[in-house]
């Protein structure tokens, strides 16, 4: 058999889902790639207006909202992902230990995340309602007069969005730092120990660096999602009050399919995948070990 | 004594978090429990009643005969299909990768990246070009678009399961005659099957729960439900009670599904990139 054989006949293993792929994913991108570079209107025929690089100069330059639903991304994700670590973090060490009904514990505090976005949208739209949501109940209860309008107000409806985000979310974080604790070996402890530290030192010495990589990986995995973070802002505000809760993915969607400026919206999400690649080699770079 | 009552402190401490934690994450849950068994007049009392005073099974029966049963259909069929398919293609797949890439090198990260990209990058040229062949609100136009970015997660997860399985197996097979596809059906799928289950199940859960390519790439045929929960949302007067409703029936198998793959869970969720 020739190198050229085996290779080939390894190769039809992968051939299926690599076809799947180049037909869903590559191809489509290639096409939005070159879609980009025209003016494609469906309202008024779609035909295809060679544009040069005018998509991009005009998202860039000319539109302020391709810059405020950056801002808005970041003004949503940044508080979110760092509640989502701060608590997660926290719930995880909580958990590190033995605890009566640990399992039970753990499933139901995973609910959340498997759960779809939609769902879990609609339930805080309903707890976030000013008059019948269950919210503003609570703090009536502590004696406040609560009747804000949790999802109207510029202020309190990005609050909203980062809530919910943070508790479909949280339970990821800390199912990733747990299982990045249990790896640890407990000699590191007990070395430690011998060696005189306080149970403060191990944690910042030995437990927080050698969760480095699992908390990177996380961080990095939960920022693309933001990046894409559509369902629950859909549901809950339609990227309202004023467009203060318009995310990039959010906008793009608009532009493609409620302005249908097709040519534009694939500009617009090149920009997106752009700074998704960006981001993603800064965190595997930090991801990288030194070399010493 | 003093130690004593600090370790008892410290023990009512811990536990106080974790109730706490467990109220935040389950009682948006309970309300929607709550809400599905009100009535109209009783979800939109103020102030809100916390538990139904006239509990009442009109929003399931609307939901299960009034309303019809088409999108909770075409969600199963859509990711039960997409499920097969996606299982299909990518055991041999994970496996040839496995076997003779050792699991390592650029392909697997290749098949990764294709789940970073953001999804509005490639729905619009998918809606032009399936609404030029006609598959716009079909059962099959979703099952494709689903089965790329399932495709990959799969593959991913199921390299694990075919490196952790012991080489000598197989050999020993093949030594005995089979050859290399007659031992990967008989011999290796039979005993990595816990971990084919984990993967179709993880494959089941996404496709259920996605959301922007069944709003863009659907219309009444071919809806799903998480298409019809948002339908809810209308501008006047949102049946919440019907809605709960829907939200229960749906996620019940969900639920049930989750606390079957729970060790899997930070492997399935992280794509492999922290190991669980």
């Amino acid at each position: 058999m020739t190198v050229w054989k085996i290779y080939l006949s390894r190769f039809k293993y992968v051939l299926p889902v690599i076809l799947i792929l180049l037909v869903i994913t590559i191809f489509p991108l290639v096409y939005s790639l070159s879609l980009s570079f025209f003016h494609c209107d469906l309202r008024t025929g779609g035909r295809w207006i060679f544009a040069g690089v005018d998509n991009y100069v005009q998202a860039l330059f000319h539109d302020s909202r391709v810059w405020s639903s950056f801002r808005n991304t970041l003004m949503i994700g940044g508080p979110s992902i760092g509640l989502q670590l701060l608590i997660g973090l926290g719930l995880a060490i909580l958990l590190h230990r033995n605890i009566y009904g640990k399992s039970v514990i753990i499933s139901l505090l995973v609910t959340p995340v498997m759960i779809s976005p939609i769902v879990a949208g609609l339930k805080w739209r309903m707890l976030y309602h000013e008059k019948y949501g269950a919210i503003n109940a609570f703090l009536r209860m502590l004696g406040l007069d609560a009747q804000w309008a949790w999802l109207a107000d510029r202020n309190l409806a990005v609050l909203a969005v980062i809530f919910t985000d943070v508790w479909v979310w949280t339970p990821l974080v800390m199912m990733v730092v747990l299982a990045g604790l249990q790896s640890i070996p407990l000699e590191c402890y007990e070395s430690a120990k011998i060696d005189g530290a306080s149970s403060f030192q191990a944690f910042s010495y030995i437990t927080l660096p050698l969760l480095k990589l699992p908390i990177l990986a996380v961080v990095l995995i939960r920022m693309i999602d933001t990046i894409k973070l559509f369902d629950i802002i859909y549901v809950l505000t339609m990227g309202g009050p004023g467009g203060r809760t318009e995310t990039i993915s959010f906008y793009a969607y608009l532009v493609g399919f409620r302005h249908f400026r097709m040519g534009y919206a694939a500009a617009i999400s090149y920009i997106i995948l752009i700074v998704t690649i960006a981001l993603t080699m800064i965190f595997i770079r930090l991801m990288r070990p030194k070399e010493a | 004594m003093r130690k004593r009552t600090q370790v008892l402190i410290k023990a009512v401490l811990i536990y106080a978090g974790l109730a706490l934690a467990l109220f935040a994450a389950l009682f948006p849950i309970a309300w929607t429990v709550s809400t599905s068994f009100k009535h109209i007049g009783e979800y939109y009392t103020y102030p809100p009643v916390w538990v139904p005073r006239e509990p009442t099974l009109a929003n399931y029966q609307y939901i299960l005969y009034t309303a019809g049963l088409g999108y909770l259909r075409n969600s199963l069929v859509i990711s039960s299909l997409n499920t097969l398919l996606v299982l299909l293609v990518s055991i041999p797949a994970a496996y040839g990768i496995a076997r003779f890439w050792g699991g390592r090198g650029s392909l697997p990260f290749w098949i990764l990246s294709q789940r970073m990209f953001p999804p509005i990058a490639v729905i619009i040229p998918l809606f032009l070009l399936m609404r030029r062949v006609g598959l716009i609100d079909t059962h099959l136009g979703l099952v494709g678009v689903y089965s790329t970015f399932n495709a990959a997660f799969a593959v991913w997860l199921l390299i694990g399961f075919f490196v952790e399985f012991p080489k000598e197996i197989e050999e020993a097979a093949m030594v005995d005659g089979c050859t290399r596809g007659s031992a990967l059906v008989r011999i290796v799928l039979p005993l990595i099957s816990p971990g084919i289950v984990v993967t179709g199940i993880f494959c089941f859960i996404f496709s259920c729960n996605e959301f922007l390519f069944a709003l863009i790439l659907t219309r009444e045929a071919a809806r799903t439900v998480s298409v019809q929960l948002s339908a809810f949302l209308a501008p006047t007067r949102i049946l919440w009670g019907e809605m709960s409703a829907l939200i229960i029936i749906s996620i019940i198998p969900i639920f049930i599904m989750t606390m079957a793959v729970q060790k899997y869970l930070v492997k399935g969720l992280t794509f492999g990139a922290v190991k669980g």
